[in-house]
């Protein structure tokens, strides 16, 4: 559905975005991580046909991304949420919604069925006549979300649409892209809040001017540095850094009574260690897996850039 | 080009406007004031014979001219520098319109407002300079083929010309208080015509001339058009816009 | 043994507020750095500047004989014609929406939250804005000499420094209505809207006009008071105060009476618009 190829963008000197190749498939949620002024807004604005490429290529479906003929079917296919909701503050979330409604070409039918469907699934359909100034943040997002939805895109291009907001908000939000998800919309999220990618995206790339990784959280995870067992026993032995030493190859750390021992796939490598150790009579008092996170590979991937 | 666009974006504006009657209040009360303030001082306080009354007429309408320079800049604050304070250009520019879809939507929101404004001010100017004139002229002075050019023809090349403007100023500066100082500026040239007329540099009491000044801003305008729609670029509203 | 903060009363190193005097000169100092590096600061110089060269253009391709017969005819048509418009400017870019963005940008509170006067703001404010102003007339004035000494050399009349203390002081006036108007709304479009409708508008050509069909002095009006700034460079002396002509007045202001004038409408303007500062809340 969305589709890179070394898609790069200068701003003079600059470089904001340099050769990204990425393929987002169809009712994908994917994640888009990255520092600030990494280029992410930048990317989604190239995709959103806001601002020119410098070169690459890029398509949203069946369209190129900087043809003139076809910028206006991708805007009409797309829905965007800035970073900046940029709400009409003096006019009343239906009258919000109903302009862009008409700027999409939508029928007054079809209108009013979406304003107040979405309305209603983000809670603010009692407050459809309520002023949009008068909103807290988390309900300009989430009628910034349904601004973005009222034509029924095929793809929502969504910049950092939980960043300030409350907890309980920021549930709602994420919840509602999953359900997005269920309806088969294709979903660019970019995002800082790594738990929130973690949860909700079925791919991530980190972006710092390069594409640094491109996985699902899974695969990013292990990409880094691999995780340990630590494994506390009453007392260690000679015997059982034997018996280790013949299932596994890896780094085994000893302190005091704790092993703490590299793996890769804890699930599977932990059964024959526990079981290795109790056969040459060790007490095992507690084992924990402790891994690398998403946020250790986005950290190493950043600061290894750097 | 599609004018149903521009139109459903005009709309929106005008009822952002409805919401601010603070707005609709200064953009009407300057022309009403002056449309009851120079009629009450002629009718009731003037010392002057019909021959120099004749001579003083004809200036209170380069007032309007004055003005159409003037009120359009606090809409255009609204409809251009609004958006940019508001952060709402962003999601509007992602919409499948096209830029000039968007400019002209914006131009017709800044134009219609003032223009409606000095029409009505000017409307009730003439018919009490009448009622205040007529006794002491024998005649109606307003309106007459000078106020007519001035008022259909001038005052709103006048309006589109301070659109323009402030479209373009909007552009190209990123401090929205110096943008709003700045499209106040476009005063300055219309302040000229009327002060030319008074130190009789241009006979304003010609029909010829008035033509021949609104053919000046005529074109006048359709340079600033080309102007206004360089400076209102997509990648340059997101980019450098602050 | 630890202080206990019940009982121990908790001292800070320095929890002196400062002064008015000294909360004066603070905001002064920072509200004049942001107007030298303002765009508009330097959109208004270049205003001056082509303003002056426009003039410079006209005599020298014109040569006119009125304005080069002598140093006071030349300063009166460079100086004495301009500079009350580009004090009127002064007051719309760096008066009209002083106060009102306060309110319109919600910068007034983080600053009204300190303890801070709201008056050493106001005047704090207000005495940036002069200094911001006094510089543009100050460019002015030097653009201006420069170019009479081509024509003129350094023979300029003492009455060009008495009309520049004059439109140096037009200053006062200016910003007290333009800073009475920011105060009254919270919205900086209307301040400048109606700062330049009246300023360039109002004062400059709908009261002459009334006063002139009213045929009485028009003591009542700033811009008549401010007529001492070009009246001082008149090629035949200072103009007497009434001058009849078949039957119709026309007034100068003389130089206290112009003088008065500025100073009323500053005190008045200035009060009013500190009182309405002081008593405006932030919704």
């Amino acid at each position: 559905m969305i589709e890179t190829e070394n898609l790069t963008k200068k701003f003079g000197d600059m470089t904001a975005v340099d050769s990204v190749t990425l393929h987002v498939v169809e009712g994908e949620v994917f994640g888009f991580l990255g520092p600030n002024g990494a280029g992410k807004t930048t990317t989604v604005r190239m995709l959103c046909c806001l601002i020119s490429k410098t070169s690459g290529v890029a398509r949203i479906g069946e369209y190129e991304v900087g043809n003139n003929a076809d910028s206006l079917k991708i805007r009409k296919m797309i829905g965007f949420v800035p970073d900046n909701v940029g709400l009409y503050e003096s006019l009343n979330a239906y009258d919000n919604l109903d302009f862009y409604g008409k700027l999409y070409d939508c029928n007054e039918t079809q209108r009013k069925e979406n304003i107040e469907r979405f309305l209603k699934m983000l809670g603010l359909w009692e407050k459809r006549d309520v002023s949009a100034g008068t909103f807290s943040k988390g309900m300009k997002q989430k009628l910034a979300i349904a601004r973005s939805l009222i034509h029924d895109p095929k793809v929502l291009f969504m910049d950092e649409p939980t960043a300030n907001l409350d907890p309980e908000s920021s549930k709602t939000v994420r919840d509602f892209i999953l359900k997005l998800k269920t309806e088969k919309k294709t979903i660019f999220l970019n995002t800082h809040n790594l738990d929130e990618a973690q949860k909700i995206c079925d791919r991530i790339a980190i972006l710092n001017t390069k594409l640094m990784a491109l996985g699902t959280p899974q695969e990013l995870e292990r990409s880094v540095s691999g995780r340990k067992t630590v494994i506390q026993l009453e007392q260690t032995s000679d015997l059982i850094m034997t018996a280790l030493k013949k299932v596994t190859a890896r780094n085994i750390a000893v302190d005091g009574n704790k092993l703490t021992i590299d793996v890769v796939d804890p699930e599977k490598e932990n059964v024959a260690i526990v079981d290795a150790i109790v056969r040459a009579g060790g007490h095992v008092q507690s084992v924990i897996v402790v891994g690398s996170t998403l946020e250790d590979a986005y950290l190493s991937l950043v600061r290894h850039d750097k | 080009m599609r004018l149903s666009k521009s139109w459903i974006i005009a709309s929106k504006d005008f009822k952002v406007y409805s919401k601010k009657k603070n707005l609709i209040y200064v953009l009407f009360v300057v022309p009403l004031l002056i449309a009851f303030l120079i009629p009450g001082v002629i009718g009731y306080v003037a010392h002057k014979s019909n021959a120099e009354l004749t001579v003083f007429l004809p200036a209170f309408s380069f007032f309007y001219l004055i003005l159409a320079g003037s009120l359009p800049s606090t809409i255009a604050s609204y409809t251009l520098v609004g958006e940019k304070v508001e952060k709402s250009l962003e999601p509007l520019l992602a919409t499948p319109t096209t830029d000039s879809e968007i400019l002209l939507g914006k131009g017709i929101a800044a134009f219609i407002p003032p223009f409606v404004a000095i029409l009505a001010g000017s409307a009730v100017f003439m018919a009490l300079m009448d009622l205040v004139t007529r006794s002491k002229l024998g005649y109606y002075f307003f309106p007459n083929w000078n106020s007519d050019i001035v008022l259909f023809l001038m005052v709103p090349l006048a309006v589109i010309m301070s659109v323009e403007w402030n479209i373009a100023v909007s552009a190209r500066v990123s401090d929205v208080r110096a943008a709003q100082q700045l499209g106040y500026l476009i005063v300055l040239p219309l302040m000229g015509i009327y002060v030319s007329g008074e130190l009789d540099i241009i006979n304003l009491g010609h029909t010829s001339n008035l033509l021949i000044v609104g053919g000046i801003l005529l074109v006048v305008d359709i340079i600033l058009l080309y102007v206004a729609r360089a400076t209102f670029q997509r990648e340059e509203i997101l980019t450098s816009w602050k | 043994m630890a202080a206990n903060p019940e009982t121990q009363p908790f001292e800070r190193a320095n929890n002196k507020v400062p002064s008015s005097l000294a909360q004066c000169g603070i905001q002064t100092e920072f509200e004049f750095l942001n107007y030298l590096r303002s765009t508009r600061f330097y959109i208004l110089l270049a205003i001056v500047a082509t303003i002056g060269i426009a003039i410079m253009a006209v005599m020298y391709v014109y040569k006119p004989s009125t304005s080069l017969s002598s140093p006071m005819a030349f300063y009166s048509l460079w100086w004495g014609s301009v500079v009350n418009l580009c004090v009127i400017l002064t007051g719309i870019f760096f008066g009209a929406d002083a106060i009102s963005t306060e309110f319109q940008n919600k910068t007034g509170y983080y600053l009204l939250p300190n303890p801070v006067k709201r008056s050493s703001i106001y005047i704090g404010k207000w005495i940036a804005s002069f200094l911001a102003s006094a510089i543009v007339i100050g460019v002015y004035a030097a653009i201006t000499i420069g170019d009479g000494a081509i024509y003129f050399g350094s023979n300029v009349p003492y009455q060009f420094g008495e009309s520049f203390v004059f439109a140096l002081f037009y200053i006062f006036p200016i910003l007290g209505v333009s800073f009475l108007i920011s105060s009254i709304f919270k919205n900086n479009s209307y301040s400048i809207l109606l700062t330049a409708i009246l300023l360039l508008f109002g004062f400059n050509f709908i009261t002459p006009l009334i006063t002139a069909l009213s045929n009485s002095e028009p003591w009542y009006v700033l811009s008549y008071g401010a007529g001492i700034i070009s009246n001082a460079l008149s090629s035949s002396g200072y103009p007497p105060h009434e001058v009849v002509i078949a039957g119709s007045s026309s007034y100068s202001a003389t130089i206290p009476e112009g003088l008065a004038i500025m100073l009323a409408y500053f005190a008045i303007t200035t009060l009013l618009g500190l009182i309405l500062f002081e008593k405006k809340d932030f919704d």
